[in-house]
């Protein structure tokens, strides 16, 4: 009679499936520092927003027609005619803008509190792969509605590939399928960003956070809560993920969301960075726009590209500059991971970082002439000698460091 | 204040900055841009403005991604306003608004097919279309006798001189446009207040055509966000309860 009770289902499915365990091992008997503080919510803000967009794609897919001569129009009328068709589709720009947000500031977490360092470098260099592969995803997305600016924009990003000795001319046509960008590159991108890339995504964050449960989250002073377990090996400064962590994301969420939707329904086009003006002009080959620049969340690697004047050199810098995190977890030597207990020295060289991101983020909107690329210049090099600087710093041993606490502080 | 802290505000600014400076109009011209001061939730406008883009524009443009259907129930009006006020003719209310103008007779009369204005306050700004069909000035050398100040050499006419009446440019030494100001003896119908206000309702109606659900996504953004308000505040109440022992 037992069979036909909840637990007589719940150990049926244990016989068959890992539901219990998996159940247990992921969420509730999974520790977390007792204090993560906010900077700890992306993760599982980046998760909500990857949901948000794939569920806001697929609708758009309902609609969309990946053609030169239908793609702007059909996003027209998915503005116009589809039911609901203006949210799903200011869902979808607007996520993709807090899914940069989101991540930058996810990012920065690990910078603040040496996320990358030993043992959560995978963790790291997986987050990088999930930050390429998001950037592909974006720029091929704004391609798809078929505006001057996409149209633009895709054209200068595809033609990088032409800085590649000897092919590169024929690597260009090869990716367009044509000598311009055309319907046939617009079907690969669609293709790309509809599915190959989603699919690279979603089996990249699973990895990141089967790793992630595998090491455990950091926490904020630098203490590993598994080095001091009670005796039925819980983590006596750990508590479990739920329910603690997931009522405190919940409401983590629910402010997200406020934001959220005070962009989508009162500004999606966020005073046209989010959406920009001439992308409201369908797509004109003949025609050159004004100014072609990235949009917001790549315009800090587009200055880097703009400001060195010889394109090869300036793609190269540009692939270095996102390539160069990948090894972070081995350029910065430092005994200590939380900026709590770190040397001045980190201090002021993460703020110079800080800045100098900003200020580059900036520059990638600006005319590339004069003071800008002087400026972009500059940045640039400031940008990749934070990375020397780490290195010299933490390996000479210049860093004076404080103690890791036994405990952590609540 | 703690540097966590410090590198949180840093970058906090930082975004703030970087959303500081709008990114709207188009690159090119320096003329200072007239606000028409209109809302997009004034549907009498709006319903005006239609009615005047039906008499003076829709001769020459078109409005390809806007149904007359869905324009009527915008604006609140009925089957008798829409069949004599803006279709006048043989249309389908499911249709688009188009304009009886052939393109190729565009192109030989303009030199360009009129274009469609379904997303020119979108993509120009409502600012820019209002201060273009404020600063036509007379020009000798033009081919339609006008010039405009944010369009120069633009191939469209002054359809509405007769109403506006003309105005001709003030130059500098350099012989650069600074002003404009009326051709004496050239009055239009209306004075100059009352060509503002029909200029910003024509204004307020392209505004509504390039995105027709404006007005009704803020109304419901209101309630929405409202209710997020309450269900975050209820995981707030939520998160205290289980929380209340971690943080002794
Ligand atoms: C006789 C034909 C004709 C009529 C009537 C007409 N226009 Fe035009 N319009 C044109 C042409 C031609 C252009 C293209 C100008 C150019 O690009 O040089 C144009 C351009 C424009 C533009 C600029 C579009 C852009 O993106 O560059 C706007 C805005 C505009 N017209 C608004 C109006 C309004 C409002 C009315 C009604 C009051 C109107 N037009 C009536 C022929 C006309
Ligand atoms: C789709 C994108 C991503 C998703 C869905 C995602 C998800 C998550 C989640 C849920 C966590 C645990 C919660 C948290 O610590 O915030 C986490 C931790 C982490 N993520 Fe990501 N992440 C993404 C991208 C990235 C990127 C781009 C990086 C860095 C380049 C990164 C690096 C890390 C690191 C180092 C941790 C461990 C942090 C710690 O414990 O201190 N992730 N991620």
């Amino acid at each position: 009679m037992n069979r036909l009770s909840l637990s007589g289902l719940q150990q049926w499915m244990d016989d068959r499936f890992p539901l219990t365990s998996t159940w247990r091992y992921h969420m509730s008997e999974y520790y977390v520092s007792k204090n993560v503080n906010w900077w700890y919510l992306f993760g599982s803000l980046a998760i909500l927003v990857l949901v948000i967009q794939v569920v806001s794609g697929v609708w758009l897919m309902f609609y969309y027609q990946p053609s030169a001569e239908r793609a702007f129009s059909s996003v027209e009328f998915i503005m116009r005619d589809v039911d609901w068709g203006w949210l799903m589709r200011y869902m979808h720009t607007t996520g993709a803008s807090a899914f940069f947000v989101v991540i930058y500031l996810h990012m920065y977490r690990s910078l603040l509190y040496g996320s990358y360092q030993k043992p959560r470098e995978l963790l790291w260099i997986t987050g990088v792969l999930l930050y390429l592969v998001l950037m592909a995803e974006a720029f091929m997305g704004y391609v798809l509605p078929w505006g001057q600016l996409s149209y633009w924009a895709g054209q200068v990003i595809i033609s990088l590939a032409s800085v590649v000795p000897v092919v590169g001319e024929e690597l260009v046509v090869w990716l367009q399928g044509g000598y311009i960008v055309n319907e046939a590159t617009l079907g690969r991108l669609y293709a790309f960003h509809v599915i190959g890339l989603p699919l690279v995504l979603i089996g990249l964050t699973f990895v990141h956070i089967v790793g992630l449960h595998h090491v455990g989250s950091s926490s904020p002073d630098g203490v590993e809560i598994k080095k001091n377990k009670d005796a039925n090996g819980k983590p006596v400064d750990g508590i479990a993920f739920h329910p603690y962590i997931t009522v405190k994301d919940l409401f983590g969420w629910g402010i997200f969301l406020i934001l959220f939707c005070a962009v989508m329904f009162f500004a999606p086009t966020f005073g046209g960075f989010f959406i920009e003006p001439p992308n409201f002009q369908e797509a004109d080959p003949l025609q050159t726009p004004s100014a072609i620049h990235p949009v917001w969340y790549f315009q800090a690697w587009y200055a880097m590209l703009q400001s060195i004047p010889n394109q090869a050199l300036g793609v190269v810098v540009m692939l270095g500059a996102s390539a160069i995190l990948l090894f972070l977890p081995w350029i910065d030597r430092g005994q200590v991971g939380s900026i709590r207990l770190r040397g001045l020295g980190y201090k002021i060289g993460l703020g110079v970082f800080t800045i100098t991101f900003i200020v580059l983020t900036w520059l990638g909107k600006q005319e590339p002439t004069g003071l800008p690329v002087i400026l972009g210049q500059i940045f640039t090099v400031i940008y990749f000698g934070y990375f020397v600087f780490l290195w010299a710093y933490t390996y000479f041993g210049f860093e004076k460091t404080k103690p890791v606490p036994e405990r952590v502080t609540v | 204040m703690s540097m966590q802290k410090k590198n949180g505000i840093v970058l906090g600014l930082g975004l703030a900055l970087a959303v500081a400076g709008p990114a709207q109009g188009s690159a090119g011209s320096d003329v200072e841009m007239m606000d028409p001061d209109v809302s997009h939730h004034d549907r009498a406008s709006i319903r005006k403005g239609a009615e005047l883009y039906a008499q003076y524009c829709v001769g020459c443009h078109s409005l390809k991604y806007l149904r007359y259907k869905r324009l009527a129930e915008d604006v609140g009006a009925d089957k008798q306003w829409l069949e004599e006020e803006i279709m006048r003719g043989d249309k389908d209310p499911y249709d688009h608004i188009t304009s009886s103008m052939d393109p190729q007779d565009g192109v030989e009369w303009f030199g360009l097919a009129p274009p469609d204005l379904s997303l020119t306050a979108r993509a120009q700004g409502e600012d820019w279309i209002y201060t273009y069909l404020n600063t036509f000035y007379v020009d000798e050398d033009s081919d339609v006798g006008y010039n405009n100040l944010v369009q120069e050499g633009t191939s469209m006419p002054h359809v509405l001189a007769s109403l506006q009446g003309d105005q001709k440019a003030v130059r500098d030494d350099h012989g650069e446009v600074v002003d404009l100001e009326p051709v004496e003896g050239e009055e239009g119908r209306l004075s100059q207040e009352e060509y503002r206000e029909m200029t910003a309702q024509i204004t307020a109606f392209l505004s509504y055509a390039a995105e027709p659900i404006r007005a009704d996504r803020e109304r419901m953004g209101v309630w929405v966000i409202l209710f997020l308000i309450v269900f975050t505040g209820v995981f707030y109440l939520l998160y205290k309860e289980y929380w209340r022992d971690i943080k002794k």
